[in-house]
């Protein structure tokens, strides 16, 4: 009984926790800090869920088998993730295909055309 | 009954458990790996069109996304909870929490049906049937093709999960589970969180990322 009020206890708190930084992310988000936005929100993502794995999913409990598939997991993640990205980060030449919506849309060709147009300046100009 | 739970290829009930619990975690790690492949070309996109995407992002409604986070992350909760009430052996209560998370995951798909309804009355569909006037390019065809794709996935996870957590919440309702037997309850709660936890990271890619 008593371990039992002990574990209740602790998912309130995690539970809190996980609210507080989730308010935490929506209210930075409104602050518009650019890419960096982004990452602080991801950072945060990391820690709520890291709150998840070792509390709600008992990792702290059945740490060595889990943990290892846990951290298979993650490697293999950041392996794909950061592989795909310096790939697309490190190419010489992106200039992407035009895009033209087709069918009945509120003035679409013409704006289309707008945006393929300041797209090729746009990327003429990062090069 | 005891007996019969035990597979004949196990010494004993313990072990039996670790092996199932083991196997739960490499499925739920095959899973990551799944939405994995779609947040890496999530990155590579981004990369490729960052203005588009956070114009796309800045039209999802923040409002939305952020109270389904704390519905998915209150359902996680109460999943927890029930955990903990089959471990002390009450059945019932577990029975209770688990249908409360169930009603939090529908609560989740019905504002998840409702953005959906609201972004196909405005023409934002994926891949080529994309016709949103306000946002005529590449990179927002790209983010919203991915939107679909991330969140369809995730609500297809959604239903497994409350499928998963419906079949374990009538098992506590009829006593087929208690203090010392309650794998499934546990196995399907680690299903649970592992919805909520993919859902934590997709929220700021998709909804937060508008600056």
């Amino acid at each position: 009984m008593n371990h039992k009020h002990g574990s209740t206890r602790r998912y309130v708190t995690v539970y809190l926790a996980l609210v507080g930084l989730t308010a935490l992310s929506f209210g930075l988000s409104w602050l518009h800090l650019g890419t960096v936005d982004t990452v602080i929100a991801l950072l945060i993502a990391v820690v709520k869920s890291t709150l998840v794995v070792l509390f709600f999913m008992h990792l702290l409990e059945h740490r060595t088998v889990s943990g290892l598939v846990l951290g298979c997991t993650v490697f293999f993640i950041a392996l794909l993730t950061s592989l795909m990205a310096a790939d697309v980060a490190t190419r010489i030449n992106s200039t992407p295909a035009p895009f033209v919506i087709t069918g009945e849309s509120e003035g679409g060709s013409e704006s289309a055309r707008e945006s393929v147009r300041s797209r090729a300046g746009e990327s003429a100009g990062k090069r | 009954m005891r007996a019969s739970r035990l597979a004949e290829h196990f010494e004993d009930l313990e072990k039996q458990t670790h092996a199932a619990r083991l196997g739960m975690w490499i499925f739920l790690g095959s899973e990551t790996l799944l939405f994995g492949a779609l947040f890496g070309l999530y990155g590579a996109y981004r990369t490729m069109y960052p203005q588009a995407f956070v114009e796309a992002a800045a039209h999802n409604a923040v409002w939305l996304g952020t109270i389904n986070t704390l519905v998915l992350i209150t359902s996680s909760f109460t999943v927890a909870l029930a955990v903990g009430a089959i471990r002390a052996g009450a059945g019932k209560r577990a029975g209770w929490l688990l249908v409360l998370s169930l009603v939090l995951g529908g609560v989740f798909l019905g504002l998840k049906g409702h953005e959906y309804a609201d972004h196909i009355h405005h023409g934002i569909l994926p891949g080529s049937a994309y016709h949103f006037g306000a946002l005529p390019s590449m990179g927002a065809n790209r983010f919203f093709t991915l939107y679909y794709l991330l969140t369809g996935l995730h609500a297809f996870h959604v239903i497994a999960g409350m499928i998963f957590l419906g079949v374990v919440a009538v098992g506590c309702f009829r006593a087929r589970y208690d203090a010392e037997d309650h794998l499934p309850v546990e196995l399907g709660g680690l299903y649970w969180h592992l919805v909520d936890i993919l859902w934590i990271f997709l929220w700021p890619l998709l909804y937060l990322s508008r600056s």
